[in-house]
């Protein structure tokens, strides 16, 4: 009998992936293609009409940062399935929500993919929306959750399908997403992080929206405290250069917002908000500022993920 | 091939040549037709190539390059970038500094509110006049206190101004004092002392901290901008005190009761961000707190790399339907 080849799992990642020590503001994850990006990660063709994904190498930054192996990573609206692809290939289990028959079915077809090249961890697509988490459906997974990671979706996956609900309004997208963070909150297990990636965008007059402020207020209401903003970079770092990845629709409209003497940027990153729950936010804050952490003079500097070393505990 | 010699022998006798040796062929450079670099040189300044700015500037050099003077070289970077990217030169400008005694209202963290001369990571912001004079571009330097209700009385006393322009006057980061222009003592703006007959603003750019920013209002000096004028106001969140507070929220909302268009939040890099490993070494400008590192997947707190700069626009309904007009449609980076 002979041994099937086995591929070593979690596969290798590329370095820029990683997240960096010291962990810095700004994420390097720009340095592939939005399409090489979906290609490394080896989802299914039709991933990218998911126009309000996360990014795979964003996804994969915040889980790596977030996260333990063996954790429950949860995108409450998970779309095409990029959260759940980056989980399973970081080792992670992954359960994803979505009401759309399309992205259900990519989503199914990415996880599957996933498991087919290796990935060994739970991965699940339901075909619900985020309010099932508050039913007695998903009382198994309070206080279980390690991240909810998830976008502010504004407009709607697909123009063949029928969404009930074509959120094409932004601040009707950001009291969606509030409502799921409701349903979210009771989920985190102590320590636990829920982050929201949101990509910049403009009102048609050319005006920046704010998307931080509300989503601010949105998961301060639900007891969540705001923890960090970073910044994911999706142009590509060129030593000192940066290279944008702006489409040709994009650009248009910033040449000509130029010739009318309002210049505006091209859009070269998204916002990601972490939140923590507000007690343990508090009491970490309290830890932080008591106990002294060894310096990075010491010879127990942690490592990035995952590592145990002396006076490791949890705040909660 | 330099000969050998004895090695008494001098050093300058080294720089004799042989008579045996072949003598030295010059090495002949690539060379284009003239006529081919001048019509280059006619196309590039005849269609110079648009900048295209992003979010995100990386402002940042790679080697520390210390000067004399306490402006951060990423800040003086970003200020030139700024400069470049929102006026043409001839145009007017005003560079805003906090005035250095505001201290900010109750309840702002202990830490991120102070505000000396000299200290904080916008230290000598006025020290940018030089830069901005050899651009092109005429500098109006504006020490600013807070408004008054903020403070009482006692904050306007230290309001001053100077003008500067292409060979004009020197910005100084302590008092902008002039010899002959004397000092005018006023607190907040004051458009019939600055803007007096004279050309408004293309640019108003000031820098302060988000406490700092909170007592300070510059949205309220959106008076001396020009119709197409520019205010940008760099400033940073805060998460010194565990929780994050974000300066966007009251700095947008006055802007729209001021009259502004909110146009972009920018984010400049003021560490250099590789591939792969960011370089910090020797780039520690920033004077905050440094964080001590806490535990692992328990308390993740990222160190702050970026400032943020705010860009808001005068709100003209010409503006507004000419640029509704070419940017109907939305933004994707995908």
């Amino acid at each position: 009998m002979t041994d099937r080849p086995t591929l070593p799992w979690p596969p290798s990642r590329p370095p820029q992936e990683q997240p960096p020590n010291p962990r810095l503001s700004v994420w390097p994850t720009g340095q592939r293609d939005p399409a090489a990006q979906l290609r490394d990660a080896g989802c299914v063709a039709g991933t990218d009409t998911d126009v309000d994904r996360i990014p795979p190498a964003v996804a994969a930054h915040a889980i790596a940062t977030y996260t333990r192996p063996g954790d429950l990573v949860l995108d409450p609206d998970c779309g095409a399935g990029t959260v759940l692809v980056e989980a399973l290939r970081a080792g992670r289990h992954a359960l994803g929500l979505t009401s759309r028959r399309r992205s259900w079915t990519l989503a199914r077809a990415n996880v599957t993919a996933a498991k087919a090249a290796g990935a060994w961890r739970d991965g699940s697509v339901l075909d619900a929306r985020p309010a099932m988490l508050a039913s007695v459906r998903a009382a198994g997974l309070a206080g279980r959750i390690g991240l909810v990671l998830t976008a502010l979706r504004v407009t709607a996956n697909g123009a063949d399908e029928q969404d009930p609900s074509p959120d094409r309004d932004h601040a009707a997208a950001i009291n969606r997403l509030a409502a799921t963070l409701t349903y979210c909150e009771p989920l985190l297990r102590s320590g636990g992080y829920l982050v929201v990636v949101a990509r910049p965008r403009r009102h048609p007059d050319g005006s920046l929206l704010d998307s931080v402020t509300p989503l601010l207020a949105a998961g301060t209401s639900v007891g969540l405290a705001p923890v960090d903003r970073c910044i994911a970079l999706t142009a590509g770092l060129r030593g000192r250069r940066l290279v944008t990845r702006a489409s040709l629709d994009e650009r248009r409209a910033a040449a000509r917002a130029r010739a009318v003497g309002v210049p505006t940027a091209l859009t070269a990153h998204h916002e990601v908000l972490a939140f923590q729950l507000a007690h343990e936010a508090e009491l970490a804050a309290a830890a932080a500022a008591a106990i002294p952490w060894p310096t990075e003079h010491n010879d127990t500097r942690p490592a990035v993920n995952g590592a145990e070393y002396r006076g490791w505990g949890r705040a909660a | 091939m330099p000969p050998t010699r004895d090695h008494d022998t001098p050093d300058d006798q080294s720089q004799q040549h042989d008579p045996t040796d072949p003598p030295t062929v010059p090495i002949r450079l690539p060379h284009r037709p003239r006529n081919a670099r001048l019509r280059d040189l006619r196309l590039v300044l005849r269609h110079p190539r648009p900048s295209r700015p992003a979010s995100v500037w990386p402002c940042a050099e790679d080697e520390l390059r210390e000067g004399t003077g306490l402006i951060a070289q990423w800040l003086l970077t970003a200020i030139i970038k700024i400069v470049t990217g929102y006026t043409a030169p001839g145009q007017r400008m005003l560079l805003l500094d906090p005035a250095p005694h505001i201290t900010p209202p109750a309840g702002w963290p202990s830490a991120a509110a102070g505000h000396r001369p000299g200290h904080g990571p916008y230290a000598g912001l006025l020290e940018a006049g030089w830069a901005v004079v050899r651009l092109g571009r005429g500098v109006h330097t504006q020490t600013a206190a807070a408004r008054p209700d903020w403070f009482g009385d006692s904050a306007a006393d230290a309001s001053s101004e100077s003008e500067s322009g292409p060979g004009l006057h020197t910005p100084s980061p302590a008092g902008d004092h002039l010899g002959a222009g004397g000092t005018d003592r006023q607190s907040g703006p004051d458009t019939a002392t600055i803007a007096h007959g004279r050309d408004r603003f293309e640019l108003i750019l000031t820098a302060a901290e988000p406490a700092t920013l909170a007592a300070l209002q510059p949205t309220d000096w959106a008076g001396l901008l020009t119709p197409t004028g520019t205010l940008a106001v760099i400033t940073h969140s805060d998460n010194s005190g565990g929780w994050f507070t974000d300066p966007a929220g009251p700095l947008v909302r006055a802007a729209h009761h001021a009259g502004l268009r909110f146009t972009d939040r920018i984010a400049l890099l003021r560490v250099p961000i590789r591939d792969t490993v960011p370089a910090v070494a020797g780039t520690a400008t920033h004077s905050r707190p440094a964080r001590a590192p806490g535990p692992p997947t328990t308390s993740v707190r990222h160190t702050q790399a970026h400032d943020d700069l705010f860009v808001f626009t005068r709100r003209t309904a010409a503006n507004s339907d000419a640029t509704s007009a070419v940017t109907g449609e939305g933004t994707s980076d995908d």
